[in-house]
């Protein structure tokens, strides 16, 4: 049956990784040393190279996604990676023992802080939002709320193509400017940014309103419905805004799965290139503190 | 001037005759973009706030021209842009908007007609940003950027400054440039500070461990740890100072107090050196042997004289320990509580009175007889005249004084040949003008008295009371007394480094035990290992005074030549070296 | 038109009537071959351009006046092309025959065009697609008026008729519908032929507008449209109320499936023999039907490859010049029976034939073409004493006969029984399309027959001699292994007599609650879901496999009634005894009664217990609904844990030279599980059905694949798959990742079909479950899917 990375082969990694902590504490602790138990220390270069080994061990993960059919399961990988990830931070930390500076060394250090702390906000998210997209999604896919919303619009506009022109006027521009996702900003945050020109009336010029939620336009067909005579119209208005209504929720439940979405890839944005300079830094390291032994 | 801008609306589903809006623009130029300030507005986020603007040409009158204010420009005709003139039936197309330039009667506004094409089949997800991964966001991008970033500051500028002579004044003067001052795992000791930035005064050669000629290069006096000349170097050949003395990582001191560092070979010392004397000591609470005292003894020859050998003495709590120094010094009575008589009545004396610390005040200075004797032992021979003494320490002087004196009173007294006792019961004779036979008499006179005074000085008052003199056999005058050489122990502990002055808040006697019971000045009155363990104890003691080894022993030794081993063949000083004092000897 | 009566009538312009007709030419025979429509070979020439059409099978020489090898659609049409040309054969295209009268000797063949043609002999090479559908009314045949859409694109802010229900008529509808007014004619009332998703996306673009339809109507009449820049059309439409409207459009597509080629071949009296639907018509050796002079070759006549159709193409001509010439199969008929020994000596083939047949009880009244086409595909084994021919739990894709010697049978290490000479033995596995029951070893100087499944199967459909034969064989066999493992043959045999068997269909009933419990069943195939209605609304209280018994009762006195009703999920096979008779055996046997009476308990408490949990059967009856009651191995994710990285996708397709074989969006889900697109493995794989180079096959796991060497693309998998896992792709045989991402257009690459392999040559197992990080994607076997359900509707409480 299926089992969540976390708890993949009863929590063997978690064990693995603890068991390692536990070690590096210990060797931290009781370790032998007068002089402060910073890297230069044979505990230091000790711990150095686990941390190194570690960080090589982990990014061998981004490789490891990417090569098929060898390399045994990727549900076991992530979950080594995890944990042992979180164990990393513990040991590079034992590794400088408390010591920092403005120097390499805890630029380095900072670095794989911020690595790892991306990788955890990735660890809740992969751990918290599947339930929830699948929640608010209901059962129908992505597409295919796109799609309904599309036909909603669709049909929309042939009940307004009916309808005077400045109807289906301020609908067509209402669709034209509802907004889903666009900025990184907006699908972060999954506000609905949604705009629609209201034309001039009488004496005030045509101005562009928020349209959150569809409402703009739902008041200003509500008003043009008050202004209605003909019963017919009347009849075509009402469905009209009712399929806006039905549009309004989709859009909401798009805009709120386009959030989710994004939010359960955002952190890999982060993730991958800190990763990446983390290594460079990690070499600059390396190759610093050899340099001037 | 005006612009007329007919929007597309729909067709008409009866007809099929497209429907359209006319806008009539009253300006200069005519803005097209997505933001509401804008004359022509298309909301599709591939267009920019303001776009483009069309505005009235150069030339001709009435010649109009699109201008790109973005990059991305404006495809006129089919052909991307940036600027192009504008002539009817042309066809300009931003984002999703298709504008068609009218023909128009001359004098009439210029003219547009203005459409979206993906109006009627516009699809959400192609008209949206729907996921991060279209936004425009790259992992690679950034991993690139930042990696590159990295190291660039991390790696390559400060690579350039160690490895490249001329920038490394430039980069290393400020700290806001990066410079291989951000490969300094941690700041330099104050006594090291004056080195500043430059790395490469220590740091010579990349991927190497520091040399020991870097620190002796300054650090030129710094003497071994075992003579030079003996083959326990070798024991020390791979040890770089940077074993000891760490640099860089915020330690108290560059010196490691560590004790390990020692009690590494000294715990078990003969594995090392096999024929060493020392014994082993691992910490000094725990395993550290007894004190052993220099202590000087002297052997007669047999046809006279004496060999002075230094043996090691260990001191043992209630094991009385004896010197032979030919001072005869009783503290008992020095130090006695109802005191002592002294030239202006009976005083009580303290330690303090004759033991004065030297300007380090870590160390005694040596008792001198002038110093701290002489107040109460004064050398009169002649109470006729107590302002006349003997030198001290020198016997000739001595007879010369006692000769010179007794030949000035007999031409004072103008005194007869009489028994020195009559003349000493009767002074105050007269003297007349002094004849031949007389000098003779007189010197005869003076010679006799002289003996009488030396021997009461030698052998009776004063000398004795401190020295010991030995009568020689077959000798006359003078030369019949011999007043030994006084031997003293300079410095009892030569291999450790006591301070007086931190101890000075306690009683001598808390150490130095016995001293005021003390009879005899052959006493060693140097304290047992047990009078220091009292309060010290080993490094990692908790309920004593914590003492690593440093605290009394060092690890450079005096005299054992120079650590660089460069250095050895200029240094020959003799194992030996500063062990004894120098001794104050006196020619008899 | 002249009166003369040619020598022979050939319809059909395929690989096999061109072949004929090159014949009848070269034997100087007068002839013509009638085409229906205006090209030669009309399926191949519906394939994609540049697809490569294959010459299976390979061991089948090619004897033929025209020449055919391996290659392009291209180059094989311009072949043929030529092969007409040169050969001087007589081809009349576009002449749809719709009648044949006369006897042997002169037949009238009448042509749709009007007018006949006269004939001593017919040969119908006809082949299996038939001729498409017309309307029927006025002005069908306007140039505007299509039976085929070839690209969506091409139409833009168009009128755009569509007639027709089914997938094609729904997919082109919905490509069009983008940019264009689309409206569907549907005579009936839903849309019940389509695939679930068509259906469902159909029903809701019509209800957002974006589609009209007009239900239970009908085309009317089509005229020429009003001219100058309007609509070139003018469609007359009744819906069943009466009311008729007329539309003005662009295009006609009309999607009406096939006048199946069988009705017109029954319309001349030919016999066929079994009213299934893919029977197959009566013919001798020589091809010729009961009506004679009327000869049948080709697809129809069950032979649907290129290379053996253009064989009987030129078989058929010499037959019916009377001189007898060996089949092309011959020299390899010879090879494989060459092995056989009959009373020592070497055989030809027809000796060796008789052989089997008489041997074989299975075979015995099998008709000699069945019987040469299975020799031709089966192999002859002898193996040594011991060895083992299969093990229980294996899946095979052969079944056995005893051509001499003797086999066991173990079942859990017991020997169960001993075959001897004539004996049929791997059918169970055949038949319930699970692993074996039972393991085989060889016995003393055993020599097989090992045939295909696949093979045996086509016999199964047309003769019904050899379905019966292993329908009783597998009653007294799972009698024995399911029941009566001691019980003594006659008590076996005893009520073997009241046996029956059942076949239903997916969703129909093997009885219902409340039924009186009369018999007792055992699945076979298939498998069932055991559903009890609480306040109207049915509960899945159990789920039966095949091999299982169907609601087995403890014996009890007197009449009870079913307790619950059992529901086929897909299409199944039951066997049943008499309740009474087998009650007797019980009654006879105590051990026997306890056993059944233990495992009668567990089924009882198991009922209450699903009873009780009404998510449960929501999801199991979900599941089921989406095939996973036949499935042997599924993908089956959990959404709560999936986080759409798509890595399932990317393992596939980098593993499957870049064409992914699932579609993770894709596929329904409840309870946040999702059923991605991606292949069940069914035990009774749909796909295998038809499959005419015998392309797919099953791996000893159950794993189903298709081989892509010998795939000759005819999409026929595509079209059986009910679950819609297969495609057609291009399958670049230089896979890389490099040529991936300069995605250069694989024209030249041969479209195949392309579904889940389960990556069957990764030992990391198959390669989306092994990228899963999340441990989203699992793979499970229909056995597990109860607990899968139990597990997920607690949790998604």
């Amino acid at each position: 049956m299926h089992q969540s990375f976390f708890s993949y082969r009863r929590y063997r990694y978690a064990v693995r990784a603890g068991a390692l902590a536990v070690l590096a504490i210990l060797a931290y602790v009781f370790c032998p040393l007068r002089e402060p138990k910073s890297g230069g220390t044979w505990l230091g270069y000790t711990l150095g190279t686990i941390g190194a080994l570690l960080i090589i061990y982990l990014a061998w993960y981004g490789v490891r996604r990417r090569t098929f059919g060898s390399g045994g399961s990727a549900t076991g990988w992530l979950s080594a990676h995890v944990y042992f990830g979180f164990v990393l931070m513990l040991v590079a930390t034992l590794h400088c023992g408390f010591q920092f500076g403005w120097n390499v060394h805890t630029a380095a250090y900072v670095l794989l802080a911020l690595v790892v702390l991306s990788g955890a906000w990735g660890t809740y998210a992969y751990a918290r939002y599947p339930s929830l997209i699948v929640k608010q999604r209901g059962n129908i896919s992505r597409a295919e709320l796109v799609e309904e919303i599309y036909q909603l619009d669709g049909r929309a506009l042939r009940v307004a193509s009916v309808l005077p022109a400045d109807v289906h006027d301020l609908l067509a521009d209402s669709i034209r400017r509802t907004q889903v996702g666009g900025s990184i900003w907006a699908m972060l945050r999954g506000f609905d940014e949604s705009t629609v020109l209201i034309p001039a009336g009488g004496s005030a010029p045509s101005r562009v309103v928020p349209n959150q939620g569809q409402r703009a336009l739902i008041e200003a067909l509500a008003g043009r419905l008050a202004a209605q005579a003909d019963s017919n119209e009347i009849a075509k208005m009402h469905s009209l805004l009712d399929i806006v209504a039905r549009k309004a929720s989709l859009v909401a439940r798009l805009q709120k799965d386009v959030q989710l979405q994004s939010l359960i890839q955002f952190w890999l944005y982060l993730h991958l290139p800190l990763c990446f300079a983390l290594l460079v830094a990690l070499a600059a390291h390396i190759i610093a503190v050899f340099f001037y032994w | 001037m005006r612009f007329r801008v007919l929007r597309w609306i729909r067709s008409d589903v009866a007809t099929g005759n497209k429907q359209y809006r006319e806008v009539v623009v009253q300006t200069r130029r005519l803005t097209i973009g997505r933001g509401s300030d804008q004359h022509l507005q298309i909301a599709d986020p591939k267009v920019f706030e303001n776009h483009a603007v069309i505005r009235p040409g150069r030339g001709r009158e009435g010649a109009m021209v699109v201008e790109a204010l973005t990059p991305s420009g404006v495809i006129v005709n089919g052909r991307n842009r940036l600027s192009s003139s504008l002539n009817p039936g042309d066809e300009v197309r931003i984002g999703p908007a298709v504008l068609i330039v009218e023909p128009v009667p001359k004098g009439a506004p210029f003219t547009l007609r203005f459409r979206m094409a993906e109006q009627e089949n516009g699809r959400l997800d192609r008209l949206h940003v729907l996921s991060l991964s279209d936004s425009g966001l790259s992992k690679r991008f950034w991993s690139l950027m930042l990696a590159s970033g990295v190291a660039a500051i991390f790696l390559l500028v400060p690579m350039a400054a160690a490895l490249y002579q001329p920038l490394r004044p430039l980069l290393r003067a400020s700290a806001m440039v990066p410079s291989d001052g951000l490969w300094s795992p941690g700041p330099l000791h104050a006594a090291h500070a004056f080195i500043g930035s430059d790395c490469n005064a220590c740091h010579t050669s990349p991927f190497s461990p520091i040399e020991n000629v870097q620190c002796t290069s300054c650090h030129s006096k710094v003497e071994h740890h075992v003579p030079v000349t003996s083959n326990d170097v070798v024991l020390f050949d791979l040890k770089r100072c940077g074993a000891c003395h760490i640099e860089h990582a915020e330690t108290p001191s560059v010196v490691s107090r560590d004790q390990r560092l020692c009690s590494d070979c000294h715990s078990d010392l003969r594995t090392k050196s096999p024929k060493t004397e020392l014994l082993n000591v691992a910490d000094f609470g725990k395993d550290h042997p007894d004190f052993r005292v220099n202590v000087l003894q002297g052997r007669e020859r047999p046809k006279g004289g004496i060999d002075w050998t230094t043996v090691r003495l260990d001191v043992l709590p209630g094991v009385k320990r004896f010197e032979r120094s030919h001072l005869t010094f009783s503290h008992a009575q020095h130090l006695a509580r109802k005191g002592i008589k002294g030239p202006d009545g009976d005083e009580v004396l303290q330690c303090a009175n004759c033991h004065l610390p030297d300007e380090s005040g870590r160390r005694m200075q040596p008792i001198q007889m002038e110093k701290n004797c002489s107040r109460c032992h004064s050398l009169r021979f002649d109470e006729k005249d107590p302002t006349t003494t003997v030198p001290h320490g020198d016997i000739d002087g001595v007879y010369t004084t006692l000769l010179s004196h007794f030949s000035r009173r007999f031409l004072e007294e103008g005194a007869g040949p009489v028994r020195t006792s009559q003349f000493v019961r009767r002074p105050g004779g007269r003297a007349d003008v002094v004849g031949r036979e007389e000098q003779t008499r007189a010197r005869d006179w003076a010679e006799q008295q002289s003996l009488l005074a030396a021997r009461d000085l030698f052998e009776r008052r004063v000398c004795v009371d401190c020295h010991e003199v030995t009568k020689l056999p077959g000798m006359t005058g003078i030369q019949q007394w011999r007043v030994e050489p006084v031997k003293l122990t300079r410095n009892w502990m030569p291999r450790a480094r006591f301070d007086h002055q931190a101890h000075k808040t306690t009683e001598c006697v808390a150490c130095h035990a016995g001293a005021n019971g003390s009879k005899t000045s052959g006493d060693v009155l140097m304290p047992a290992i047990g009078e220091c363990r009292t309060c010290h104890a080993g490094a990692d003691s908790k309920n004593k005074l914590p003492s690593d080894c440093l605290m009394c022993h060092q690890f450079h030794l005096p005299g054992r030549g120079l650590f660089d081993q460069q250095a050895t063949i200029e240094s020959q000083a003799s194992p030996r070296a500063g062990i004894i004092s120098r001794m104050r000897e006196q020619q008899p | 038109m002249n009166d003369s009566i040619l020598d022979v009538a050939i319809l059909g312009a395929g690989p096999g009537g061109l072949s004929a007709a090159a014949r009848a030419a070269q034997r100087r025979l007068s002839h013509v071959l009638l085409e229906a429509g205006d090209k030669h070979a009309n399926t191949i020439q519906r394939y994609q351009r540049l697809k490569h059409v294959m010459s299976e099978p390979g061991v089948l020489p090619l004897r033929s006046d025209i020449q055919f090898s391996a290659g392009r659609r291209e180059e094989v049409l311009e072949i043929w092309e030529k092969g007409i040309a040169e050969k001087g054969v007589r081809i009349r295209y576009s002449s749809e025959v719709t009648g044949i009268q006369g006897k042997s000797g002169d037949f009238q063949v009448q042509l749709r065009t009007g007018g006949a043609i006269r004939a001593k002999r017919v040969v119908l090479a006809l082949g299996v697609q038939g001729n498409p559908r017309k309307l029927g009314v006025p002005g069908d045949s306007l140039p505007f008026v299509t039976n085929t859409l070839e690209s969506a694109d091409e139409h833009r802010n168009e009128t755009i008729i569509i007639v027709g229900a089914g997938d094609s008529a729904i997919e082109d509808a919905l490509a069009l519908s983008r940019q264009n007014r689309v409206v569907m004619v549907n005579r009936g009332t839903e849309f019940g032929r389509a695939k679930e998703s068509n259906a469902a996306q159909i029903l809701r673009a019509i209800k957002n507008g974006l589609v009209e339809c007009v239900y239970q109507g009908s085309i009317k009449a089509i005229e020429q449209g009003g001219g100058r820049g309007g609509p070139p059309a003018l469609v007359t439409i009744a819906s069943k109320d009466g009311s008729v409207q007329t539309v003005a459009c662009h295009k006609i597509i009309t999607r009406l499936g096939a006048i199946p080629s069988r009705s017109f071949v029954e319309s001349i009296g030919v016999r066929f023999l079994s009213p299934e639907a893919d029977s197959l018509p009566e013919l001798t050796p020589q091809y010729e039907t009961n009506v004679p002079g009327v000869f049948i070759i080709g697809a129809l006549a069950g032979y649907p490859l290129i290379k053996q159709a253009m064989n009987q193409g030129y078989e058929v001509i010499e037959y019916l010049l009377g001189n007898r010439v060996e089949p092309a199969d011959h020299g390899v008929l010879q090879k494989k029976l060459g092995a056989l020994r009959i009373a020592g000596g070497r055989v030809d083939v027809d000796q060796a034939l008789a052989a089997i047949q008489q041997r074989l009880h299975v075979f015995r009244d099998v008709k000699p073409l069945g019987l040469r086409e299975l020799a031709i595909v089966s192999r002859i084994v002898g193996s040594k004493r011991g060895v083992t021919l299969f093990k229980s739990g294996d899946y095979s894709t052969s079944i056995y006969n005893i051509l001499d010697g003797e086999v066991h049978l173990y079942s859990n290490n017991e020997r169960l029984m001993t075959l001897r000479r004539g004996q049929v033995f791997g059918e169970m596995s055949l038949i319930s399309g699970r692993p074996h029951d039972v393991t085989a070893i060889a016995g003393d100087r055993c020599v097989l027959l090992e045939s295909p499944h696949t093979a045996v199967r086509k016999l199964m459909r047309t003769e019904a001699s050899v379905r019966d034969y292993l329908d009783r064989n597998y009653i007294l066999r799972a009698l024995r292994l399911f029941l009566l493992s001691q019980a003594a043959p006659e008590t076996v045999h005893k009520l073997a007599q009241t046996a029956k068997i059942h076949r239903v269909s997916a969703g129909e009933r093997l009885f219902s609650e409340g039924d009186a419990v009369d018999r007792l069943y055992i699945l076979r195939s298939g498998s069932m879901t055991l559903s009890r209605s609480a306040n109207e609304r049915d509960v899945i209280v159990a789920y039966c496999a095949a091999g299982k018994f169907v609601d087995l009762v403890g014996q009890q006195s007197g009449v009870l009634a079913r307790t619950v009703t059992a529901k086929a999920t897909v299409a199944s096979e039951a066997i049943s005894v008499e309740y009474s008779s087998f009650c007797d055996v019980l009654s006879a046997d105590r051990q026997l009664e306890r056993e059944v009476q233990r495992e009668a308990k567990v089924q009882l408490a198991e009922y209450t217990k699903m009873q009780s949990a009404p998510e449960t059967s929501q999801l199991l009856s979900f599941l089921f609904q989406h095939g996973l009651g036949e499935a042997t191995n599924v993908l089956v994710i959990d959404e709560s844990l999936c986080v759409g990285c798509d890595q399932c996708e990317t393992a596939c397709a980098s593993t499957h030279s870049g064409v992914s074989r699932l579609d993770r969006k894709a596929g329904p889900s409840l309870f946040s599980l999702h059923l991605p697109t991606s292949c069940r493995h069914c035990e009774h794989p749909h796909c295998m059905r038809d499959c005419p180079p015998n392309a797919i096959h099953r791996m000893p796991n159950g794993e189903v694949f298709i081989n892509n060497d010998t795939c000759i693309g005819c999409a026929n998998c595509e079209e059986n798959c009910p679950y819609g896992v297969i495609q057609m792709a291009d399958v670049d045989p230089r896979p890389g990742f490099l040529k991936r991402l300069l995605k250069k257009s694989t024209a030249d690459a041969a479209k195949t079909a392309v579904k889940c392999d389960m990556c069957k040559d990764l030992k990391t197992g198959p390669a989306c479950v092994a990228a899963c990080p999340t441990g989203a994607a699992i793979r499970i076997h229909a056995e597990d899917v109860p607990k899968l359900a139990q597990r997920r509707a607690t949790t998604s409480q």
